[in-house]
């Protein structure tokens, strides 16, 4: 019984673990060179600042696509309960703390709802949360009815509020993200989400009640919306009908990107959605730079997380060879 | 003999339709090995499975060291000592093996889990069963051999009293296997009861001290192994039945040559395979678990890659070589896997069987139609055949017994009629009687001038059946042998002894 | 005898139910049969004029596009992927017909160039999905974000104007029918018919009951997904060629993503399994006669447009979670 595995350097393996790493310098050099303002301290505290939304949103939709699941209606758990959080502290006038406390708590419902349609009902979580998707975002509508609600002036300003040079939302996301990144790796829950996402039957086999923890994956992905609609709407100053559209795509993107596995059971918080999340933004930076329109986005953010799909098969595809097991001494054996 | 450490009395359970326990008692002590043995269906895993809280008996007691206690989960069942090493092991690939291990019971340390601790914990069990493994390293980058080395380790981190091995041999080779055995032996010699659950006569007299013999559900026999000899077990086992129910095959001469194989090889699975098989003739594949048998079989239909290789069939007449990915068309494929690749198992038993042959059963006048009447005159031909009970041929698969499903798979490749055949296990978990039935068919395939591949665990299986043997072992193919040869040689050629003394 | 996967093909069978394949043992396989029943019955009640004939034909002729996606849809949904693609695939598609006619262009060649371009964008799905094993549901949405930036890129919004002989040609009465019902029940009745006659059909089937199976009987799987996402491509072409004559114009609004819920609702409400191997073409048409009439009846009744939003969104999951759990019930 060898108990080492031998280290061989693949090439392929490393270009995988390390591929990414590698485009995003391309694509830092490229926009550095058609735009020579882009590479500089400013552009890159910019970039993160786009990102710090979506790094949060994506570090709690991490924990359902670790189980192998999917949710995409965070974009709209972002936009409802961020809508509702702005109505009640401009129309109604309830003190912040409350309005945030309320805003986080209907974000969580929003997030059990899904998990208990996912988890319990058994419904394809694909086509379920596209379905609350639309209704979150139809009730957002329906209570703002359309129209921007803006927060009071005497918040506002925390959106772009800098601590030094470093906007503040930069330092709150990459918080979350180190919070998350303990969940994931030091606690209980975080393993065993991990688990599941290895395969259901052996984790339920194993003494994992499955239920229980998908559900929380859930609601910690509804929660984590929420606060990244916090951070969403703090830096547009108030809550638009378009606010958290295409987040869940964003978000997406930026786990493929960042290595965490679609097929569950795989990839990392940290480094992982850093990565993702500054790709992603240097590329839409990097195009706001080089002056391409608005429209580009949609097609340029398909095309990366096609291009980050594929990768992902390719490297679900290299399973460990089956090793044909030595038997030296089974001779031995048999000649005694 | 020390006093039972262990006793389960008058347990009964029952499933709806079937009673899998009637009143089943025995007692094990400490310091002993029980073997547990019985045929399929016998009634072993759902015993088992009581004492380790999976179920829970309809009646009985179960008593631990003198006192009566309740297992009403696998958590009760590990607080009383009692740990189970399951037939399948429940690994989690992208995982570490300590992860793989602590899952569902971490300890913390400060709000986190406490790594340093259970990394060392996980070190010392593995070192107490002879493996050197980093805890940290992930499962999938170790052997199935290792792999079954942490799913007993799990097993023994609570310091069990009472240790259930179910199959715990299926994955594993020879050398690994002999590993395992002087685990064991260790364990009992430390004092505790261990129950070892086994299809294998062999591993259970190499190894047990007591044996017990299950049969529908009751306890037929069992005492000392030393007092019974292999036939004394058998005899218990299948009951007032005929000891031989193996179909035995007349020997008869086999035609021209339809598939020929030249130096099939993929990188670190299998290596240079070439061989031949003849019109009219069963060629038995020989090998133990992870000798590259199944990879075979499965590469030659295109299932597995291959790196290089040709493969000839017969067509009309001359050699013909044939693309990998062309293959199926002339090969009938039963897998291993019945019920993940073998059926469709929600759709019907008409569906099932017309599978492979679908193109064929169109109508004369117009293209790509399916003609209903030709289908169901097929389905009903072979049904009759295969002597398949249904109760109509739109019963939904998934209701059939495991021997009728598997003789719905072969139905459906006699239905396309192709010349060669592979079956991979094609009796696993069947019944005795099912068994004979599949060997039947098989014989009779070859009768009827089809080209057979077969391979079996069973050795028994693979010798009354087979014309000719070729014997894989690591990756590759070590010896062909004729119809006479010994079951010993058999045995030898695939653990390497042969090759050493040539 | 055939494949009866749907209940209307049970209904009109003659060989009756003792004898036909049985996957949905209870009443859930009538379900859309009973829902369209009883919407119908509710609009006729809350709108006199409801059940007369040109009000049908009208209903008829809104459902026509919808309906002809929710075909291609279905035969995606049978073989257990999705296609969230098709929206865009035909805003795209209608567009570059729309252009090519604009530049002066045949129609026959525009209303080609209409269904090619969503055929082969359908094409690229299949070949992602089947021969690189890509989740389908990620490949279709980045198919989706990537033809409706490139739609709104090409237009930059606006709208482009078809000529008015394309779509007198396509809204043309035959037998005082309008042409793009006959297109609806020309494509549905094929593609039933292939669906449930053909060993195309059956292949479709089992592939979406279980891949490793259908592999090992020797049938094309791989093929068989390729064919399956090209055919809901072309479908969406279809659809194109159907709601650029209705627009008379051509716009990156036909591929809202909200299109996509609509197309997937018909095919869900219809019958179709979100899980594979259930449903036929029929199921679609059902599915989306039921989501244009509940459509309707929320616009008639002056429900804003956002709770219509959520309503569908709650039909969906309602109707998916009946027939996950129906399905789990069986199988035990």
């Amino acid at each position: 019984m060898t108990g080492k595995t031998k280290k061989n350097f693949s090439f392929r393996n490393f270009l995988f673990r390390y591929g990414f790493l590698f485009v995003l310098l391309l694509v830092i050099v490229y926009f550095s060179a058609s735009a020579p303002s882009f590479f500089s301290l400013t552009a890159a505290i910019s970039v993160l600042h786009t990102a710090a939304p979506l790094l949060v949103i994506a570090s709690g939709l991490a924990f359902v696509i670790m189980t192998g699941r999917i949710d995409i209606s965070v974009g709209s758990i972002a936009f409802l309960s961020s809508a509702v959080a702005a109505l009640m502290i401009s129309r109604y006038h309830l003190s912040i703390p409350l309005a945030v406390i309320c805003m986080l708590a209907l974000s969580c419902l929003m997030g059990a709802i899904n998990g208990f349609i996912v988890v319990i009902l058994k419904v394809n979580p694909m086509i379920a949360t596209f379905g609350t998707q639309l209704a979150y975002r139809g009730i957002g509508l329906f209570l703002t009815n359309s129209m921007v609600v803006s927060l009071p002036r005497s918040i506002r300003f925390l959106g772009n509020k800098k601590v030094g040079p470093i906007y503040v939302d930069i330092l709150f996301s990459l918080f979350v993200l180190l919070i998350m990144f303990l969940v994931h790796t030091r606690t209980q829950i975080g393993r065993q989400i991990v688990a599941i996402g290895n395969d259901i039957s052996i984790a339920e086999k194993l003494g994992i009640k499955e239920k229980k923890i998908s559900f929380f994956g859930y609601l910690l992905c509804g929660l984590m919306a929420g606060l990244g609609g916090i951070v969403m709407t703090l830096q547009v100053g108030g809550v638009t009908p378009t606010s958290g559209t295409g987040y869940e795509f964003s978000a997406i993107a930026m786990l493929v990107i960042g290595g965490i596995s679609l097929y569950g059971g795989e990839g990392s918080i940290l480094p992982g959605i850093l990565i993702g999340g500054i790709t992603l933004a240097v590329i839409e930076t990097g195009l706001n730079y080089v002056g391409a329109s608005v429209y580009v986005y949609s097609f340029v953010r398909g095309g990366v997380i096609f291009v980050s799909m594929f990768a992902d098969a390719l490297k679900t595809q290299i399973k460990p060879k089956a090793k044909i097991i030595e038997d030296e001494e089974s001779s031995t054996i048999l000649a005694k | 003999m020390t006093v039972s450490y262990l006793k389960m009395e008058g347990i009964a359970k029952f499933f709806p339709g079937v009673q899998a326990l009637k009143d089943v008692t025995f007692e094990a002590a400490k310091g002993e090995i029980l073997g547990l043995i019985g045929a399929n269906g016998a009634g072993k895993s759902t015993l088992m499975n009581i004492l380790g809280g999976n179920l829970q008996p309809n009646a009985g007691r179960i008593l631990i060291d003198g006192k009566e206690v309740c297992i009403d989960s696998p958590t009760a069942a590990a607080n009383h000592g009692i740990a189970f090493v399951h037939q399948e092991m429940a690994m989690l690939p992208t995982m570490s093996i300590t992860d793989t291990m602590y899952i569902s019971s971490y300890p913390y340390k400060r709000g986190l889990i406490d790594y340093k601790k259970i990394h060392q914990n996980c070190r010392s069990v593995l070192k107490r069963l002879g493996c050197n493994f980093d805890p940290r390293e992930k499962i999938r980058n170790i052997s199935p051999g290792d792999q079954q080395m942490v799913e007993i380790g799990r097993a023994l981190l609570h310091n069990p009293q009472i240790i259930i091995f179910d199959e715990p041999t299926s994955s594993l080779t020879l050398r690994e296997k002999d590993h395992l055995f002087d685990v064991i032996r260790s364990l009992k010699n430390e004092g505790a009861v261990i129950i070892y659950i086994s299809h294998f006569l062999d591993e259970v007299f190499n190894l047990c001290d007591r044996v017990m013999v299950l049969r529908n559900g009751e306890t037929v026999g069992g005492g000392q192994l030393s007092d019974y000899t292999y036939n004394d077990i058998v005899k218990m086992m299948i009951g007032s039945k005929e000891i031989d129910t193996y179909y035995s095959r007349s020997e008869h001469s086999t035609g021209e040559e339809i598939m020929r194989v030249e130096g099939l090889s993929r990188t670190g699975i299998i290596h240079d395979i070439s061989f031949s098989l003849n019109k009219g003739e069963v060629l038995g594949i020989w090998g133990q678990l992870g000798s590259g048998r199944t990879e075979v079989a499965r590469a030659l239909v295109g299932l597995d890659p291959i790196d290089s290789g040709m493969i000839f069939i017969n067509i009309d007449g001359s050699m013909t070589p044939v693309k990998q990915s062309e293959t199926k068309k002339y090969i009938g494929m039963i897998t291993e896997n019945r019920r993940k690749e073998g059926l469709l198992l929600p759709m019907s038993v008409k569906n099932n069987m017309s599978l492979a042959n679908l193109p064929k059963l169109t109508k004369k006048s117009i293209p790509f139609v399916i003609d209903p009447k030709l289908e169901n005159s097929q389905v009903e031909k072979f049904v009759s055949r295969m002597e398949i009970k249904i109760s109509s041929p739109s019963q939904r698969v998934e209701t059939l017994s495991g021997g009728n499903q598997q003789k719905v798979i072969i139905g459906r490749w006699l239905q396309k009629n192709p010349l060669i055949y592979i079956m991979d296990e094609p009796t696993r978990g069947l019944d005795v009687g099912a068994k004979a039935d599949i060997r039947r068919i098989i014989s009779e395939l070859a009768e009827q001038g089809a080209g057979i591949l077969v391979i079996s665990s069973e050795i028994e299986e693979i010798m009354s059946i087979s014309d000719r043997y070729i014997v894989m072992k690591r990756g590759g193919i070590v010896n062909e042998f004729g119809g006479k040869v010994t079951r010993e040689e058999l045995v030898a050629a695939a653990t390497g002894a042969l090759t050493e003394k040539e | 005898m055939n494949l009866h996967n749907s209940g209307i093909s049970q209904l009109f069978s003659k060989q009756g139910a003792s004898n036909t394949h049985e996957l949905y043992l209870n009443w859930t396989r009538y379900l859309p049969y009973i829902v369209l029943i009883v919407v119908f019955i509710a609009v006729s009640f809350v709108v006199p004029y409801f059940l007369t004939v040109p009000n049908i034909l009208s209903v008829l002729l809104q459902t026509s596009s919808l309906a002809v996606l929710a075909i291609g849809q279905a035969a995606v949904l049978i073989l257990g992927g999705i296609d969230l693609s098709m929206p865009g695939v035909m805003a795209l598609g209608a567009i570059f017909g729309a252009m090519y006619m604009e530049s002066g262009g045949n129609s026959v060649i525009g209303g080609l160039v209409m269904i090619l371009v969503p055929t082969t964008l359908g094409f690229i799905n299949g070949v992602s999905i089947s021969y690189f094993n890509m989740i389908p549901f990620v490949v279709t949405m980045a198919m989706q974000a990537i033809t409706i930036g490139a739609a709104t890129m090409i237009t930059n919004q606006i709208s482009i104007p078809v000529s008015q002989n394309f779509c007198d040609a396509i809204l043309k009465k035959v037998i005082g029918i309008p042409l793009p019902i006959i297109i609806m029940l020309v494509v549905a009745l094929c593609s039933q018919f292939v669906m449930t006659k053909t060993y195309f059909g059956r292949w479709l089937y089992s592939a979406g009951t279980s891949i490793p199976t259908s592999k090992v009987s020797g049938i094309p799987t791989k093929r068989v997904v390729l064919a399956a996402y090209t055919f809901a491509g072309m479908m969406g072409g279809v659809a194109a060629i159907i709601m650029t004559s209705r627009l008379y114009a051509a716009s990156p609004q036909m591929g809202k993503d909200s299109v996509a819920m609509d197309i997937i609702a018909s095919a869900a409400v219809g019958g179709v399994s979100t899980m594979g191997g259930v449903g036929t073409a029929l199921n679609a048409v059902v599915g989306a006669i039921i989501i244009t009439l509940i459509s309707n009846v929320m616009n008639m009744a002056n429900v804003s447009y956002y709770l219509t939003l959520v309503i569908k969104g709650l039909i969906i999951i309602a109707f998916v979670a009946i027939d996950a759990n129906s399905r789990r019930k069986l199988s035990r």
